[in-house]
């Protein structure tokens, strides 16, 4: 697939910062795009080539202030923008933080017009920390639910998991660490989606991926420099705390890993990771790409999927039942609890032993439903 | 006849009032029902007092036209997870050695063993006598005349948090109603559903509402358990609204029209279509699937209780088996689950020996009628012993 077939759309606030920050992160002039509806903002972006306001009558250009509704007004509006804007397109790569009000109206409507453009969406979606309060997670989450739908594959990154660390820390580095993971893995794939390559990633693997849980899949990086850079660049991906310490990558059915390093990228070391990786599941898949900016370094993005998981339970043959109760009594995932338990939430939730009987009994019996 | 009684029963998915007369024979006719949707109320919890309130007074409307009467005056059940029960005993000289024990001895006994070290946030509601034993002889359940130098007496007390009740009897209060007495909705369906005789033999009697699943069982007469978990029929909609992505609405229909607690039940197709709705773009859902959903929830509420029963040592004593009532349970297959997990048998129950307004024969109004029951005797002549129900909650109303 030539470059010019994939566009990196950013939409929203939160997902044009995070192509501001992309277009000095690689050596490639990035096919980057911006939609928001808050024209201040979009001239603020000098760096991206293509800039859409799609806030015009909806918004007067100051945003949705958080209402979805005007989002999706915005969207309706200008659909034959967003159209026009995909159409001869192969793949659009989506990155948004849902929960306020542009993405979160927006991206549904995108990926549907994608859809019936037979163009292939991957978003990537961010949604709100707990601390933010039940209801904009609640608009994240049902945003989700609707993007699922309609979209090829969906990478779900809670900020709880993709921005706070093991211990707390200052708050514009755990955002700059944050975004940087993040920034690196969407150039990743893409390069190795679009660059010529000995080892190329097709898009028919990463859809074949994606379909083993509804388009719903998870990502971990990991970055190492110098001596041992893959073990550590595997090493970090595996324990992240989103794979929740490597357990959703055991329980993935298969795996998908793309590396990105210098040209002075070896090949014991992309055999080192792969082989790794195999020794969690049978079904891997790795693509490479090279950019001189990553001389010294390796980068590593692994995605995976697991048709549970956005129900908080990883299906894991080995460990059996107990490991979603472990789990939520360490409180290592508790984001998801948001999909089931919204209906309880005004009142005390019914603790019996130690297990919350507001989530369904098929969740924490893991039992698999059959469609 | 009588001035009628009028029971108020606010669930989590319904508000239910039963208007209801003593006849001179004895017999109970219920002369009125009101009932509408409940809203701001989760697990019998109010957690929204001006919908409740106004979902009381739909009901109010309904049944005051229905019984052509004005109504004034409820007795309220209360229920909810925070209702708890506990088993707690006393001793007392036995005073007249001529005639044995006499009830100015049971009302002392029953006053010490009520007597129980509550957290400052929780209240007395009922005293229920279990028990009477004369210095070391065979527990009996009436010891009046019996010889003997002490009497030891054993009772169930309920208690329930002061603030839930609290909240409920102000939100009566601006309907406006006023309160009569509160009795735990458990008590007031085995008043109206369960006979002596079942009593007597050992029974179960199981309320699935939509919010709580409540349960009291009885042995030789006397309340053996009784409980509340906070787990009912909205738990059931609300994992077929997760498991299938359905709204709740959706998930409700899908449950009454389609769903079956037995996952080995054979269904003639394999899938089912719910249609386009206002909202709503349609499913196809797997029925087997719902199955599964709804026997893993259905049979983990029974496991509980059966756990529970178990620590008391009822489950071989059922000669009478256990009795469902309550519309969070309904559904194909209940039934057949639950004799396979208590290994008794099992029926559905509903009021029993009334007459008037046939609706309420139909195991949702057990609640309702087993008020005015309630309240028939509170006001009425005849009390037997088994059958007095100490009311503490006259202190707290005030």
């Amino acid at each position: 697939m030539t470059k010019n077939r994939i566009s990196i759309i950013g939409v929203g606030g939160g997902g044009c910062r995070l192509l501001s920050l992309m277009s000095s992160a690689c050596n490639d002039i990035l096919p980057l795009v911006a939609v928001d509806t808050d024209a201040a903002g979009l001239e603020m972006l000098h760096n991206i080539p293509v800039k859409i306001d799609v806030g015009g009558k909806c918004t007067s250009g100051f945003g949705t202030g958080g209402n979805v509704n005007s989002g999706f007004k915005c969207a309706q509006e200008n659909r034959h923008i967003l159209s026009n804007l995909i159409v001869d397109k192969d793949v659009i790569i989506i990155v948004a933080s849902l929960g306020g009000g542009t993405a979160t109206g927006i991206v549904p409507q995108l990926v549907d017009v994608a859809r019936s453009e037979r163009v292939i969406t991957i978003c990537f979606l961010t949604i709100p920390f707990d601390f933010e309060g039940v209801n904009k997670k609640d608009k994240a989450l049902k945003a989700i639910d609707e993007i699922k739908r309609r979209a090829d594959m969906i990478i779900v990154l809670p900020n709880d998991l993709l921005v706070k660390g093991e211990t707390d820390g200052y708050y514009n580095e755990l955002f700059d660490r944050a975004n940087d993971a993040l920034i690196k893995a969407i150039i990743c794939l893409w390069k190795c989606l679009s660059s010529a390559s000995y080892i190329k990633l097709e898009i028919p693997q990463l859809l074949d991926l994606a379909k083993c849980s509804s388009g719903i899949c998870f990502m971990s990086t990991g970055e190492g420099e110098e001596a041992e850079r893959a073990k550590i660049a595997l090493d970090t991906a595996i324990k992240s705390r989103l794979t929740m310490n490597g357990k959703l990558l055991n329980a993935s059915p298969r795996l998908l890993a793309c590396i990105l390093g210098g040209d002075d990228l070896k090949l014991s070391e992309i055999e080192y990771i792969s082989l790794s990786l195999a020794g969690l599941t049978a079904d891997i898949t790795i693509g490479t790409s090279i950019d001189i900016m990553f001389r010294g370094r390796i980068f590593l993005v692994i995605f995976g999927a697991n048709e549970q998981f956005i129900y908080g339970k990883i299906d894991d043959k080995e460990k059996g039942k107990d490991s979603l109760k472990d789990d939520m009594r360490q409180g290592t995932f508790q984001w998801s609890s948001f999909v089931y338990s919204r209906y309880f939430d005004e009142v005390e939730p019914t603790i019996i032993g130690e297990e919350n009987l507001d989530i369904p009994t098929f969740i924490r019996r893991g039992i698999k439903l059959e469609k | 006849m009588r001035s009628p009684v009028v029971g108020l029963d606010i669930g989590t998915s319904k508000v239910r009032i039963v208007v209801g007369e003593g006849r001179d024979d004895g017999m109970i006719m219920i002369t009125g029902i009101g009932e509408a949707e409940s809203r701001g109320i989760k697990k019998g919890i109010i957690t929204d007092v001006k919908l409740a309130v106004d979902s009381i007074r739909r009901a109010l409307r309904n049944a005051e036209a229905s019984s052509h009467v004005s109504i004034r005056e409820v007795y309220l059940a209360i229920s909810g997870n925070h209702v708890k029960a506990e088993i707690n005993n006393g001793t007392v000289p036995i005073s007249n050695n001529e005639d044995g024990v006499t009830d100015e001895d049971i009302d002392r006994v029953t006053e010490i063993a009520g007597t129980v070290n509550l957290p400052s946030e929780r209240e007395k509601l009922h005293v229920f006598h279990r028990y009477f034993f004369v210095d070391n002889g065979e527990p009996v359940i009436d010891p009046r005349g019996l010889h003997g130098a002490k009497l030891h007496g054993e009772v169930m007390v309920v208690h329930f948090l002061r603030s839930v009740a609290q909240t409920l009897i102000n939100t009566v209060r601006q309907v406006p109603l006023d309160i009569a007495d509160v009795v735990f909705s458990g008590v007031c369906c085995a008043m109206s559903v369960l006979t002596p005789a079942e009593k007597k033999e050992g029974v179960l009697l199981i309320d699935i509402g939509g919010g709580v699943t409540e349960y009291i069982g009885y042995v030789d007469s006397v309340v053996n358990c009784m409980g509340v978990i906070g787990v009912g029929g909205d738990h059931i909609t609300s994992d077929i609204s997760v498991a299938f992505n359905l709204p709740m609405n959706q998930a409700e229909i899908l449950k009454k029209e389609h769903g079956h607690y037995l996952t080995e039940y054979e269904t003639s197709k394999p899938r089912v279509t719910l249609p386009p709705a206002p909202g709503f773009s349609g499913r196809t859902v797997n029925l087997k699937s719902l199955h599964v959903v709804m026997n893993a929830r259905m049979e983990e509420i029974l496991q509980i209780i059966k756990k529970e029963i178990d620590k008391f040592h009822l489950l071989h004593r059922l000669r009478s088996g256990v009795v469902f009532v309550g519309g969070g349970g309904r559904g194909n297959g209940l039934i057949e689950l639950a004799e396979k997990i208590f290994g008794v048998r099992c029926r559905i129950g509903g009021p029993k020996n009334i007459n008037g307004v046939s609706r309420v024969l139909e195991p949702e109004y057990s609640v309702g009628v087993g008020l005015v029951e309630y309240g028939l005797k509170v006001e009425g002549d005849k009390k037997s012993l088994l059958e007095k129900i100490f009311s503490c909650f006259r202190r707290m109303i005030g």
